[in-house]
Order: structure tokens, then C-alpha cells, then sequence
């Protein structure tokens, strides 16, 4: 029985050793490689005092390196922390502090800007080059860097484990509506409901080869990283030098043959819009999984006619419970009425409730909630935050537990699939990333020149909402669009910097006062 | 280092509209604007609908590749070759 996620690794090393673990940019890992690397990791953290209890934050571009940090993270027993590689150091600066990560892998071209970031103090008290520095290795923040190379006087079995199932195994921080990043505590229990789910329902098996594109700070990625391990499969990262390219990744995905393929819906439309999907051959592909956002129905019908024999299924579940609920696609859609998003899985259970937190008759429009199995611990150093989002109710008649609030609205349908309806929040999605307008709103009225800021999406076909925002200025202040989207790119990751930032005398209100988003996005009478 | 006009147009649309950062203000010609995770998927989408508009040229999907929008450079050679034909 496996309890731990670097379980799945050492699992997979000893039935499957010379098997391809990691195939990237030209370069092959084999299991056992991978298993050796990270747990020389893990010693080289323990012998830093890092260990149960602690987080260790990765800051570096995709590559085998930051697969090898991340299990010796957890082979340690700490959860690591990953970072959006290009996000700005002042935001990693600030997760670091927020988390307080116990250790840093990044990049020694980054030091510098690291330094900086950090100013005199540092949360960490170990810190790894994954590329190398050789020769007067820089510090961040006083902190002296270790080149990798190091690592290869560390012993290459496993240390014990010294972790429990319910210890976190990785802390994923989200936007926040009040203007910071929370992180979301997962712990191994968490992440194992839902990938032995998943290699199962899809039968992975080492003759796989799955696609992971999905950053690894963003959620899709666990179903790559562990969904391969747990099957012995080879994992096959994009390179970060083509992951803005959709014909360099279509190329490369039909290339490769690659059988598995996970990825949100903006992304399957570039690749086919934008990439050249049709022009090439798909019988590899296997199974096409799809997640964090509404996937088109005349998107899937034309993703199933290129792939008649691959399995289709729509994934559903914010990070907070990882997936949720699936819809196995039948058959290409009918009709261009939105997918559902099906129904529970990874030992969950799932609740249609109103305000009053009374059950929803079938075919009603109410809140999900969801209970059990993959459910998160909270919001890191937030219990005020996480007894909002998590909270004791009713899920049977005389059975309270804990269960996790999604701001998602949904409604069953007569065949028992649920149908995703909308939020109840300010939360958007833009290319599968979630964004709360309530973090750029705050982030904008930092400017000493600001007075009132809203934000708003504009629905858009390939990246489903575009990100847009108005400012009133203070009396007599000033200030250039250039100036305030800069002042956004020094602290937002760059996917939530708003395309236009228009200044206003006032901002248009609804006749409660609130202000009106809708008429800002232009979809008034929709 | 001496920048044609086609770079300096693309060099003004991209630190105007996609990279915003003020320190970028002296990027280089070929400074490589993918290693930094400057251009993102949609980044490079803007990119080449402003150049097909401002140059009056199409772009064709398998020609938007890492190799042809790496740097400033590379942008203007891939606008010029596309100019002639």
C-alpha cells in the first residue's frame, strides 16, 4: 500500500529501473536515476536540518532538476513549494516569507535579482543552484548558494521516510481576493486519493508516455508528475523554450507520440487553431484529459473527430480538492449546451446546497460543496481564511463533516451529471488560470496615485476571459497606462496583469452603488 | 548597436504593450525574450497579429516558432522574409 507520493518513485524504480522517467530536451532519466538523484536530495536537505515539517520552495524554469528537487523535497519529509518561474522575484520574495520555506532551489543567473527581492533577511537556510555555479557561488540574502554538483557526494539510498500520510506534500499558492497569494496545504493522502483514481480510471501503464505542459505550481501538473510515477510511465515535460509555441508543442506531443495528454481547453484550441493539429497524426494518442475551464462543445467535436479511438474526459476540482468530479465523454456532443462536469470521484463526495446550507432539490441551482478524500488542510497561516472555505455542516441527516465551499455554482441534471452554471464571487479564469480581480484591485490601489480600482474579464474564444481594469486618480495625481501595468508586472505573475488599464472620472455603479463589472466588460442585456 | 527600423517598431510595440517593465526600456535587438519568460502564449499572439497589421504581411501558424520569435532580431527577420514573399 503506498502512503507517501515519493512512494510511487520508489515503486516505479524497483519494477521498472532502466525505464524513461523523465524525457526532456533531448535528455533521458530513467526511474532509477530519478529515485538516486532525489534521494540524494533529501539527504543533502537533512543534512541542512530540513526535514518533517518544513517547506522547500522550487524558483527555476521546467526541467529534471526540478523534478529531482521536488520528490527529494518530500523523500526529506518536507512539501515543497512551487513557484511560478516567471513570476516576479518580488512575488517568490514574498511566498518564501508567507510560507516560510526552510530552503531555495532557483537558478544562480537569478541570485542577483533574488538578492534584491529579499533585501538583508531570508526565511531559508539552505539554498541549491540548479544550474550549476561553479566558482564563488553567489549568496541571496546571506545565504550561501550550493551548486548541484554537490549533491553527487550524497548517498543515493533512500533515507527513511519519517513522514506521515496526512503531512503536507506540497503547499500551491492561488490568488487571493484581499491582494496576497494564499498557499493550499495538500498533504500525501490528498494527492494519493486522486492519483490512484486517476491511473486507474485511465489504466497508465508503463508502455505510457504522458504530456505534462501544466506548470508545476499549477494543479494539473500532479496528475503528469504522480499519474507517471504511480505507473512506472515516462513523463515527457515541454520545454519551457517552446511553451508558448502551439505548433512547437503540437510538433512535439504527435512528435513523440505521446499517448496521454492532460491540458486546459485555451490550450487544446491553440494547439489545434494555432498549431497545426490536424495536419497530424494522432493514433498514439490514447487518452485526452482536459480541466480549469468550460471546454466548447464545438472544440471537443473537432479534438474527437482528429482522435476517434482516444478516450475524452473533462476533470473538474479548483486546487483545493485537486479533482473532484469527471465527466466521461460518451460520445462527440450534440449540442453546443456546455460539457458537465460530470460527477464525483477520487472518494469525494459532492453537495448541491443553498445559502441557508439546506440541500438543493435535483434540477435546482446551488452552491457545491465538496467533502472527503482529496480535500485540502487549508490556507496556510490563514485560520481564518480556511474556517470560511472549510467548514462543518450537514452531509447526511445526522452526519456533520468537513467540507470545502467552491463559490461554484452548479445544478444536477436529470442524468445525475452536474453542470457548471458560473461563480458566486469575483473569481475568473484566464487560460486555466485562476485569477481573484479582487488581488489586481489591490494590488492597483497600492499606486500612490490611485484612488478607486476595478477590474474586470472580457470573455474572449481563445483565452476565455482577457483581464481589464479602470482607475479613478486621486486629486491632481497623475500617471502614464505604461507606469501602472509596470507597477502590477513588479508583484502580479504576468498572466494577471490587466491588457488596458483605462483611467476614469468615476467609475460606472449599479443602482445599489456597487460597482457594475458587467457594464465595464460590456455585457450589459446579456 | 545599431537597430534597423523594422526592430525599432517591434522593439517600441513589445516594452509598450506586452512587457511593460521600465527596466526593459534598453532591451537589445537580441536579447532573448523567451529564456527571461518575457513572452508568454499570449504575448506572442499579439506580437504577430501587430506585426501582420503594421507590416502588412501574414504570418502563417508553423512559421511562429521559438527560432523566429526569440529576440527582437529574429521578430524583424521573420517580418522582412515574410515582406518578400
Amino acid at each position: 500500500m503506498i502512503r507517501l507520493l515519493p512512494e510511487l518513485l520508489a515503486a516505479a524504480a524497483a519494477r521498472n529501473p532502466g525505464g524513461d522517467a523523465v524525457v526532456m530536451d533531448g535528455r533521458r532519466m530513467s526511474y532509477a536515476a530519478l529515485e538516486a538523484d532525489a534521494n540524494r536530495f533529501a539527504h543533502a536537505l537533512r543534512s541542512h536540518g530540513v526535514g518533517r515539517g518544513d517547506r522547500v520552495a522550487l524558483w527555476l524554469p521546467k526541467s529534471p532538476e526540478a523534478i529531482v528537487a521536488l520528490y527529494g523535497a518530500m523523500k526529506a519529509g518536507a512539501a515543497y513549494v512551487p513557484v511560478d518561474p516567471n513570476a516576479p522575484p518580488a512575488r517568490l520574495a514574498h511566498i518564501a516569507r508567507d510560507g516560510e520555506v526552510a530552503a531555495l532551489v532557483t537558478l544562480a543567473a537569478r541570485a542577483a535579482d533574488l538578492d534584491a527581492a529579499f533585501g538583508a533577511r531570508a526565511p531559508m537556510r539552505a539554498l541549491w543552484f540548479a544550474d550549476g555555479a561553479a566558482g564563488g557561488a553567489p549568496r541571496i540574502a546571506g545565504v550561501p548558494g550550493l551548486p548541484w554538483s554537490s549533491l553527487a557526494g550524497e548517498r543515493a539510498e533512500a533515507p527513511a521516510a519519517g513522514t506521515l500520510e496526512d503531512d503536507l506534500a506540497y503547499l500551491l499558492y492561488t490568488s487571493g481576493s484581499t491582494g496576497e497569494p494564499k498557499g493550499v496545504m495538500l498533504s500525501h493522502r490528498n494527492a494519493l486519493a486522486f492519483v490512484t483514481w486517476a491511473a486507474e480510471t485511465f489504466a497508465l501503464t508503463s508502455n505510457d508516455r504522458l504530456a505534462n505542459l501544466a506548470p508545476f505550481h499549477f494543479d494539473l501538473s500532479t496528475f503528469d508528475l504522480f499519474g507517471a510515477a504511480a505507473a512506472a510511465a515516462a513523463l515527457h515535460p515541454v520545454s519551457p523554450r517552446i511553451a508558448a509555441f502551439p505548433a512547437a508543442i503540437a510538433k512535439q506531443w504527435t512528435g513523440e507520440k505521446l499517448t496521454v495528454w492532460y491540458a486546459t481547453p485555451s490550450t487544446l484550441g491553440l494547439l489545434l487553431h494555432r498549431g497545426g493539429l490536424a495536419t497530424m497524426d494522432l493514433a498514439a494518442l490514447r487518452v485526452l484529459l482536459f480541466a480549469g475551464e468550460v471546454m466548447p462543445a464545438r472544440l471537443l467535436r473537432e479534438l474527437m473527430a482528429l482522435a476517434p479511438r482516444a478516450r475524452f474526459a473533462n476533470l473538474y476540482g479548483p486546487t483545493e480538492t485537486n479533482v473532484c468530479t469527471w465527466y466521461d465523454v460518451p460520445s462527440p456532443p450534440a449540442t453546443d449546451d456546455p460539457l458537465p462536469i460530470g460527477v464525483a470521484c477520487s472518494g469525494d463526495e459532492v453537495l448541491i446546497l443553498d445559502e441557508a446550507l439546506a440541500p438543493v432539490p435535483d434540477g435546482g441551482v446551488g452552491e457545491l460543496w465538496v467533502r472527503g478524500a482529496t480535500v485540502m488542510h487549508g490556507y496556510w497561516g490563514r485560520p481564518e481564511r480556511t474556517a470560511l472555505a472549510l467548514q462543518a455542516i450537514e452531509v447526511a441527516p445526522g452526519i456533520t463533516d468537513r467540507a470545502y465551499r467552491t463559490g461554484d455554482l452548479v445544478r444536477r441534471r436529470t442524468d445525475g451529471n452536474l453542470e457548471f452554471l458560473g461563480r458566486r464571487d469575483h473569481q475568473v479564469k484566464t487560460r486555466g488560470y485562476r485569477v481573484e480581480l479582487g488581488e489586481i484591485e489591490a494590488t492597483l490601489l497600492k499606486h500612490p496615485a490611485v484612488d478607486e480600482a476595478v477590474a474586470f474579464a472580457v470573455p474572449d474564444d481563445e483565452i476565455t476571459n482577457r483581464l481589464r481594469a479602470v482607475i479613478v486618480l486621486k486629486r491632481d495625481a497623475r500617471v502614464a497606462e505604461a507606469e501602472l501595468k509596470d507597477h502590477c508586472a513588479r508583484t502580479l505573475p504576468r498572466y494577471m496583469v490587466p491588457e488596458t488599464i483605462e483611467t476614469r472620472s468615476d467609475l460606472p455603479r449599479t443602482s445599489s452603488g456597487k460597482v457594475d463589472r458587467r457594464a465595464l466588460a460590456g455585457l450589459e442585456g446579456q | 548597436m545599431t537597430e534597423t527600423p523594422t526592430e525599432a517598431a517591434i522593439r517600441r510595440f513589445l516594452i509598450e504593450e506586452i512587457l511593460y517593465d521600465r527596466e526593459l526600456k534598453d532591451l537589445s535587438p537580441t536579447d532573448n525574450l523567451i529564456e527571461r519568460g518575457l513572452l508568454d502564449s499570449l504575448g506572442i499572439l499579439k506580437t504577430v497579429t501587430f506585426c501582420e497589421e503594421q507590416f502588412g504581411i501574414t504570418i502563417p501558424d508553423d512559421q511562429v516558432l521559438p527560432d523566429n520569435m526569440e529576440s527582437v532580431r529574429a521578430i524583424a527577420k521573420l517580418v522582412e522574409a515574410r515582406r518578400s514573399a
